[in-house]
């Protein structure tokens, strides 16, 4: 009783109990065994299929964080969780006994502001709880709640920040012409953004995950526009004589950079977004396009076929100096800087097929990340640092894919008939 | 009369002297991939602003449909073919000769390669075509640019047929 009144203190609102984080030392290696058997329906818990429904996604969260297998002898973790709930007690043995590394424990019931879920993680070796805590949601954000409480047990247990609150923007051609849309990490709760009768390509987001700049044919010329996500019109930024696109907000949100070719030629330059003013920064014979940031705002990483082919390059903006990065393969595009400054990953052509490839951003040899008779193309980094989401064409069908750079088994997350492409990955949202 | 006659001549003069003149940039550089031929250099021509309600549309005219054929392009490559000269020839004559009119050159990709890439390549494309044109003595002012990289193909299949009509540069006009 007295320690049931500890932990019901404990178990305020939005307080974690747990500071105790179990890390997973082999992160890259090996996932932990969890159990996630359905929520405990308490007297006037709102529905069983809310409490089941919030396990089911909390589950998938996991497993597509990489740290987490959850188990999948459904009936053994369902019958343990009946035992637990009808003799009021954690059967560690018995969770152990069926594989489980931990297992977690979540209940609902009913609250003013709709339900209340509560939820811990025990690890199976020892019985400690390594993670406790209590959510109020309305009954129609539960997907988001699931998403919450993935990324809370991800940071108590690894001590990593998760990625199931972020989102992924991207384009797709559903209503004929290629839109701005916005779902889920997982390919859930897409939505359009953009709302044209042209063409929409390219979408990147300011580092507060609030805004999103795309190129659009709306005045029938490739302009670039800023929205709001959560809506609003699209307001032009840049609409300079011929080519303006592919806008990269930089990690501070005061700059972009983008591609022009109103001086003859697709350039590189570099915008402050709040007086308008232009730097250029590339000068050459060739096509300079698909710029990215550096973590710390300090270097860039575009293509330029100035070779005579198209490679990645990077230029320190200090002293405007420039290096090829690439040099295997005929043809690599599309670069994208790890969040966590580390890596750059592209698109590479060999042979018929493209493949996605990182490298390290002063060069070196490059890692081979997806394989297999497809186009990969447009990878985007998640706040991780671990996964890339990036399109996949096959047999002429372009897909959203997330891949785990270390586990590299692609997980395609779009399931509709019609295509998605250009995928861009938000910034931390919570 | 003779006004008119004095208009004729001018016309004949320029187009001749039109003719006559040496391609300056891209054109006579032969062809060796991306980054040594074309018009569209780092320092190439400044692109003129475009009044908004300037609009462009499918030519019509038959005459003008018969000498603004589409020009096609190698994989990969922004540069002006030989086997292409003369239709761009033929294009300038004739906007030498209608210097009222204004045209917009769309460069377009086939569907291989990065869609961000062919941006730029479909715009160098468009770039070396007015290049061509402006070293033929049409007015830079007369001939806009846009790219629509792989994202408007004309023939939608996946081979080399359908690559080569979508490896293209098309041409549009401004109502007058």
């Amino acid at each position: 009783m007295t320690a049931l009144a500890v932990l019901s203190t404990l178990l305020t609102a939005g307080t974690s109990l747990s500071q105790i984080s179990v890390t997973v030392s082999k992160k890259y290696a090996q996932r932990t065994r969890i159990a996630v058997p359905s929520f405990h329906q308490k007297a006037g818990a709102p529905s069983a299929e809310l409490s089941s429904g919030i396990a089911a996604q909390l589950s998938s969260d996991l497993e597509l964080s990489g740290y987490f297998s959850p188990l999948k002898k459904k009936k053994f973790v369902e019958e343990t969780q009946a035992d637990d709930v009808r003799t009021g007690k954690v059967h560690i043995a018995e969770w152990r006994r069926i594989g489980a590394e931990m297992v977690v424990k979540g209940s609902t019931s009913s609250s003013l502001a709709g339900v209340t879920v509560e939820c811990r993680v025990y690890s199976t070796a020892g019985g400690r709880s390594v993670f406790a805590k209590r959510y109020n949601a309305p009954k129609s954000d539960l997907r988001r709640l699931a998403h919450r409480i993935a990324d809370d047990i991800i940071y108590a247990v690894t001590g990593e920040k998760g990625i199931a609150s972020t989102k992924i923007a991207f384009v797709a051609n559903r209503s004929g012409n290629k839109q701005i849309y916005v779902m889920d990490f997982d390919g859930s709760n897409a939505r359009q953004v953009s709302k044209d009768k042209s063409i929409c390509l390219s979408p990147d987001w300011s580092p507060d995950g609030q805004k999103l700049v795309f190129t659009s044919y709306r005045r029938s010329r490739p302009e670039l526009y800023i929205q709001h996500v959560a809506g609003g019109s699209a307001k032009g930024v840049a609409f300079y004589p011929g080519l303006n696109a592919t806008g990269a907000i930089s990690p501070d949100g005061g700059s972009m950079l983008l591609s022009l070719s109103k001086d003859g030629n697709p350039e590189i330059y570099r915008m402050n977004l709040a007086t308008g003013s232009l730097r250029r920064l590339t000068r050459t014979r060739g096509a300079e396009i698909s710029p990215c940031w550096s973590p710390d705002g300090r270097r860039i990483a575009f293509v330029s076929d100035r070779s005579g082919s198209p490679q990645i390059y990077v230029m320190d903006l200090a002293g405007k100096k420039t290096r090829r990065l690439t040099y295997e393969g005929g043809y690599n595009v599309s670069p994208d800087w790890s969040p966590k400054g580390d890596k750059i990953v592209y698109s590479s052509r060999r042979g018929r097929d493209f493949d996605l490839y990182v490298i390290g951003p002063d060069g070196g040899a490059s890692t081979q990340v997806t394989s297999g008779s497809s186009i990969d193309d447009n990878p985007s980094w998640a706040p991780d640092g671990r996964h890339v989401v990036y399109e996949s064409t096959r047999k002429y069908k372009s897909d959203i894919y997330i891949v785990d750079i270390y586990e590299r088994v692609p997980v395609r997350i779009t399931k509709w008939n019609f295509n998605s492409t250009s995928p861009s990955w938000s910034s931390s949202l919570n | 009369m003779r006004n008119v006659v004095a208009a004729v001549l001018v016309v004949l003069l320029v187009v001749t002297v039109a003719g006559c003149k040496k391609p300056r940039r891209g054109a006579t550089i032969p062809s060796s991939g991306p980054g040594t031929a074309g018009g569209g250099w780092g320092e190439g021509i400044p692109l003129s602003e475009m009044p908004d309600s300037m609009i462009f549309g499918e030519i019509t005219d038959p005459e003008m449909k018969a000498i603004f054929e589409d020009i096609h392009f190698d994989y990969d490559d922004p540069s002006i073919k030989d086997s292409e000269r003369g239709i761009l020839e033929n294009i300038a004559a004739w906007l030498n000769s209608n210097p009222a009119v204004v045209i917009q050159v769309e460069g377009h990709c086939d569907e291989r390669g990065s869609n961000e890439y062919n941006l730029a390549l479909g715009d160098r494309r468009a770039l070396s075509v007015r290049g061509y044109l402006v070293d033929l003595g049409v007015g830079p002012d007369m001939v806009y640019t846009i790219s629509y990289g792989e994202e408007r193909p004309v023939d939608t299949g996946h081979d080399e047929s359908a690559w080569w009509q979508n490896r293209r540069g098309h041409f549009m006009v401004a109502p007058e």
